[in-house]
């Protein structure tokens, strides 16, 4: 499979507001890993967090696969667009505990995609998406969640 | 218009790996020749706020006689497959459909690796 450095979506809003309103650095991630992958197949994940204080106790990367639902409510103010999101797997790829006053950590993981999986789903209402998941936190609070978006789809023959 | 539809499937077998051939027979018993009948091979995704919809592919059978038995194949798409989960579920079917009235009969099929769909809600540890 070829590695490409992965595009993030999302880091919780009020995780960086949060930080912004203490003043505090936010942390960034990079992955590279396969756009594409089959269930069954092998990932290979190198990845990068420059967290710029020495804060960061924990650094996880998981790949975590989500059914995600989009629901319309009325009300009386108006129409609007529910999502939940239910992960049904999280494959824990490798955890970090960073050396004291390094600003950064990194590393360099293998892991097998579970074979008996559901690919990547695209609908307007009902989607599977998967992700290679880059969390890092201080003690018990999450300062950074960024997701990086990979399809899975299912072997062609 | 009444109508009877009946879908068969070869050795009554309604499981199916993901690109594998369906294929059974179709019948129909009416009074008089229906305008046109499809068999529609399609799959439906389901959660709290409704389906997702896709006829992935049809069988026209043209000039229909009142009362008609016809064979048919369909080749699966390698996906999406048959899935339940917490909040989601994915399945297939064969509706055999009357026009113009819409009258419908439906089989459901399984398209996943071994035939089996994939059940998540067991899976929610991460194995």
């Amino acid at each position: 499979m070829v590695r490409t450095e992965l595009r993030p979506v999302s880091q919780s809003w009020l995780i960086d507001w949060l930080r912004r309103a203490f003043a505090r650095p936010t942390p960034r991630a990079r992955v590279i890993a396969p756009a594409v992958v089959n269930p069954g197949s092998s990932l290979e994940v190198e990845w990068w967090i420059w967290h710029d204080a020495p804060e960061v106790t924990l650094v996880t990367v998981s790949l975590v696969g989500t059914e995600v639902a989009h629901r319309r409510i009325s009300a009386r103010t108006g129409i609007s667009v529910v999502t939940e999101t239910r992960p049904f797997l999280t494959l824990e790829l490798d955890r970090q505990a960073p050396e004291d006053g390094s600003p950064v950590a990194s590393g360099h993981v293998e892991a097998m995609v579970p074979s008996r999986t559901i690919p990547t789903l695209v609908g307007r209402l009902n989607e599977i998406r998967w992700a290679v998941m880059v969390e890092a936190s201080f003690k018990t609070v999450t300062i950074l969640r960024q997701e990086f978006p990979i399809a899975v789809v299912g072997a062609s023959g | 218009m009444a109508i009877v539809l009946h879908i068969e499937l070869d050795e009554g077998r309604a499981a199916f790996e993901p690109g594998a051939r369906v294929s059974g027979t179709v019948a129909w018993l009416a009074r008089v020749a229906p305008a046109g009948l499809e068999l529609r091979l399609t799959w439906a995704s389901y959660g709290p706020g409704g389906r997702d919809f896709k006829i992935a592919n049809v069988i026209s059978f043209d000039k229909p006689r009142a009362a008609e038995r016809r064979p048919f194949t369909f080749t699966l798409p390698t996906a999406p497959y048959s899935f339940r989960g917490n909040l989601t579920s994915l399945v297939w079917k064969l509706q055999l459909v009357a026009l113009p009235g819409e009258e419908k009969a439906s089989v459901e099929l399984t398209v996943a690796p071994d035939g089996e769909a994939i059940d998540v809600r067991t899976a929610a540890a991460g194995g």
